[in-house]
């Protein structure tokens, strides 16, 4: 709870009183993407993914448009694309089916489904293998609670401290980034 | 609260300073691709190429945090500043170290900001800002250059599969612009011409965009000639108001003309358009207008990436700073790196913070925008453009060199290009011209002296030229020379206003080429000089001759035309060639020679050529005779208008350095006169 409070509290707060708010010591494998000769740790906030024993909850960024609630539907497909670790042991990608009109995340989640990919060099629309999940809109985006036990064992086997995100929306919008994981 | 409002409150100062340091902010970039009923994108299409271009960014954010990680720490300083380019943060050389940190640099002061009409942010290109890049290549000769080698494969086996999908969707409706633009960006992307020029055969879009795509085609795979033709056929089948808005060179001036520019209507722009291209062409000898052939181009990728939100890298909506990202690609073309920050940058705080507090939209990845030296401006000043036949060679000015001939990173023009080879210019040399009956020659004298030439010494092709047009060049003359020799060449040009240009390509293995340009107005022949009228021709400043070559002095001793107007040591020791028309022998003309300081010279020729002494021989020279007299020697060209060639040795080793002009005079018996000067510089 004080975690989530510090959360909304970094919003608003300027940098330089950023050091005073609480921290967490649990921080997974630090991940040095800083420059040369400088090592910086992702810090709680970062790691928006966690691996529990029986379940992986993935935090995938809202849509850039529909999350604004437009008065008129946006129509297109919509697709998350996801890849554990900086060598993409495992690829998953949360999609609509089909074109959907959608005026808010809810209804894309709603039309949407988990499948795995063979590579992270297949096409979206390509990777049909379905995975047990279940989704739901959390604070700061669309929450993927994984539960096929065959994918949860191989994360936590391979311990991966990076997920790589892609989000294509329609109209030509996608946005690539990578948070952090958290390994309970 | 203190803090804020004095950072407030310097921000708010450091806005007077906006306006020196920024351009573009301009209005929004309207190339665009046909936007009819037929031509609408094609939504699963749309989907596939974003998830490609997400895959292609993806990879190349694997490269950098590669790169990054290796580069010195200094490269890395240097690069921070240009990374989120905000006005105050870019400007203010006053801001607060403390509230911001030390990690920032000031930029440097030739660089402009290119500022977005909507946030705060602008983009910041410059010139190389490393010595070394790792396992990277020009990015803008091949877009898969900015990935890792070992990574490139990945991309284009799917960017493969996707031009293939491509091809599928376009066979089925030919007539979608849409797809076909999008068909040939990802062809061209994957070097698959083959592809492209099939596409093309096909083509049923609107007529104008058929042609533009052709246009681009043919540009990348070297044909200019082809391509500027493409590009004049797709000019001709847009609309007025289409071309108008597409051929906006706004962008491409000095900030001081754009203005100027704007207030000019669709009509007045169109001539303008046809003069400003002309001047910009950077070498007349060769088919095709290499300069705007890569505008165009330019315009065209633009208006491909326009059709979609984004590209690979960067956002085309102008809200989020797209018109900032077009008014670069207008201005500069692809860069040749982009330099990341890393997931670290794009997230700092400090940035996040900034971002809120200019109420700028956040558009990730921030990235420099780097370009290779070695590009050349060929676009002259509005001066120039707005009057060509005023025009002087400083109204150019090519790449800039150092003294060893090497691109330097000193300034950074409004625009440039990256012709075939390495452009330099040229220094003006001496020109003149000779009038016979029914025709006028031109003798032109250049030096290949640049240290570029110098540094890497090979045989050039020496061309004269003229043109009045766009569409007539004419070639006068043709010679070889080498690094550091003379040249002359000498042939028969019209009598109207017209651009004479010095072109000269290097042979064999060079990668220099050299010109230089500027607007001459030429005499007219004789048959045109009036019944009782006299005339004397330019001054041809000659190195030093014999007495002997001088006893029946011709046209022929213009072959010994010095190169330059500018002398020094021996130098000084120089022979006079000139010609007098409508003269005969028997005319007794009084002729005065004066050699004076810059400046004196117009007084002495509006008294006429009769004046007091010269009374410091160090200031001046003074001669005068009468043609009986053996001072000089002179030939006749019996004809119609009589010429009579004249020549003369002359020492100005006793003048203190400095400019002085060299006049001559003639006053016959019966008061007829002709009066006739050049300008020289006497160096140490």
């Amino acid at each position: 709870m004080i975690r989530a409070f510090a959360r909304q509290l970094m919003l608003a707060v300027p940098a330089f009183l950023l050091p005073l708010l609480p921290q967490s010591s649990a921080i997974a494998q630090p991940r040095i993407h800083g420059v040369y000769g400088e090592t910086v740790r992702i810090r709680d906030y970062d790691a928006e993914t966690e691996v529990f024993r029986a379940h992986v909850e993935v935090l995938l960024p809202p849509t850039y448009a529909v999350s604004k609630r437009p008065k008129l539907p946006i129509p297109g497909m919509y697709a998350w694309k996801f890849s554990f670790g900086e060598d993409r042991l495992l690829t998953f990608v949360f999609r609509t089916d089909s074109a959907i009109s959608a005026t808010s995340d809810r209804s894309v989640i709603r039309a949407s489904s988990l499948h795995q990919c063979k590579s992270e060099q297949q096409w979206i629309l390509d990777c049909d293998m379905p995975v047990r999940a279940s989704a739901r809109l959390g604070k700061g985006g669309l929450i993927i609670d994984i539960t096929d036990s065959v994918v949860v064992s191989k994360i936590r086997a391979a311990k991966p401290n990076v997920l790589l995100r892609q989000l294509i929306e329609p109209g030509g919008r996608f946005t690539v980034d990578e948070t952090g994981i958290k390994h309970r | 609260m203190i803090r804020r409002l004095t950072f407030l409150l310097r921000r708010w100062c450091a806005s007077a300073f906006v306006a020196a340091s920024t351009i573009g902010g301009s209005a929004t970039s309207a190339q665009s691709a046909p936007s009819g009923p037929e031509d609408r994108e094609d939504p699963r299409m749309l989907f596939l190429i974003s998830e490609f271009q997400a895959h292609w960014q993806r990879t190349w954010r694997d490269s950098e945090e590669y790169r990054r990680l290796r580069i010195p720490y200094e490269d890395f300083q240097r690069r921070h500043i240009y990374l989120r380019c905000y006005r105050d943060l870019f400007l203010d050389r006053n801001v607060d170290r403390k509230l911001l940190g030390k990690a920032y640099a000031f930029p440097e002061s030739q660089y402009k900001m290119i500022a977005s009409n909507y946030p705060a942010r602008g983009l910041c290109p410059t010139w190389p800002l490393a010595k070394r890049n790792l396992d990277v290549d020009d990015e803008s000769e091949w877009r898969d250059n900015a990935l890792r080698p070992s990574l490139r494969a990945s991309v284009s086996s799917k960017r493969d599969s996707l031009v293939r999908m491509l091809e599928v969707a376009y066979s089925a409706n030919p007539r979608n612009g849409w797809t076909a633009g999008q068909l040939i960006r990802f062809s061209l992307d994957a070097k698959d011409f083959s592809t492209a020029r099939r596409a093309l055969a096909g083509c049923q879009a609107v007529a104008w965009w058929c042609s533009a795509l052709t246009g681009l085609v043919l540009a990348r795979a070297g044909e200019t000639a082809e391509a500027d033709s493409a590009y004049a056929r797709m000019r001709r089948a847009m609309s007025d108001s289409v071309r108008c808005d597409w051929e906006d060179v706004s962008q491409l001036l000095e900030r001081e003309s754009q203005s100027e520019y704007r207030k000019l209507g669709c009509a007045a722009r169109d001539s303008l358009h046809n003069a400003f291209w002309w001047l910009s062409d950077p070498l007349y000898r060769d088919a095709g207008n290499a300069r705007l052939v890569e505008q165009e181009s330019r315009r065209v990728e633009i208006a491909l990436r326009s059709a979609i939100s984004q590209d690979e890298r960067f956002t085309f909506l102008d809200e989020e700073g797209g018109d900032a990202v077009k008014a670069v690609l207008t201005r500069y073309g692809r860069p040749s790196y982009t330099a990341w920050s890393g997931v670290a940058g794009d997230r700092n705080e400090s940035f996040q913070g900034l971002a809120i507090n200019y109420s700028a939209a956040p558009s990730p990845p921030y990235t420099t925008l780097e370009y290779n030296l070695g590009r050349t401006s060929t676009v002259p000043t509005w001066r120039a453009v707005s009057s060509p036949f005023s025009s002087t060679a400083s109204d150019w000015r090519l790449a800039e060199t150092d003294s060893i001939g090497a691109p330097t990173a000193s300034r950074w023009p409004a625009e440039f290009f990256l012709p075939k080879h390495f452009l330099v210019q040229l220094p003006p040399g001496q020109t003149v011209t000779i009038r016979r009956h029914s025709y006028v020659e031109v003798v032109s004298s250049v030096e290949l002296s640049h240290p570029a030439q110098m540094a890497r010494p090979a045989i050039f092709d020496v061309l004269l030229l003229s043109t009045s047009a766009a569409s007539r060049v004419d070639s006068i003359d043709q010679q070889t020379s080498q690094s550091g020799k003379s040249v002359r060449l000498r042939g028969r040009i019209s009598a109207n206003p017209q651009i004479l240009a010095i072109e000269a390509t290097g042979l064999s293995l060079s990668t220099i080429d050299a010109r230089t340009r500027f607007a001459f107005a030429p005499p007219s022949p004789l048959e045109k000089l009036a019944a009782s009228e006299i005339a004397i021709s330019d001054i041809a400043v000659l190195s030093s001759l014999s007495a002997e070559r001088l006893e029946s002095p011709t046209d022929s001793l213009l072959a010994f035309l010095h190169p330059r107007l500018s002398f020094s040591g021996d130098e000084r020791l120089m022979t006079l060639y000139w010609e007098s028309y409508g003269t005969h022998f028997g005319d007794s003309a009084n002729i005065v020679l004066r050699v004076v300081p810059d400046g004196d010279a117009s007084l002495l020729s509006k008294i006429g050529a009769v004046a007091g002494l010269i009374s410091d021989p160090t200031r001046g020279i003074e001669i005068r005779w009468r043609d009986q007299e053996a001072r000089n020697r002179t030939s006749t060209l019996i004809g119609p208008v009589p010429t009579q060639a004249r020549s003369v040795n002359l020492n100005l080793r006793s003048l203190k350095p400095g400019r002085y002009a060299i006049e001559i005079g003639m006053v016959l018996r019966d008061g007829r006169s002709a009066v006739r000067r050049t300008q020289v510089e006497l160096r140490p």
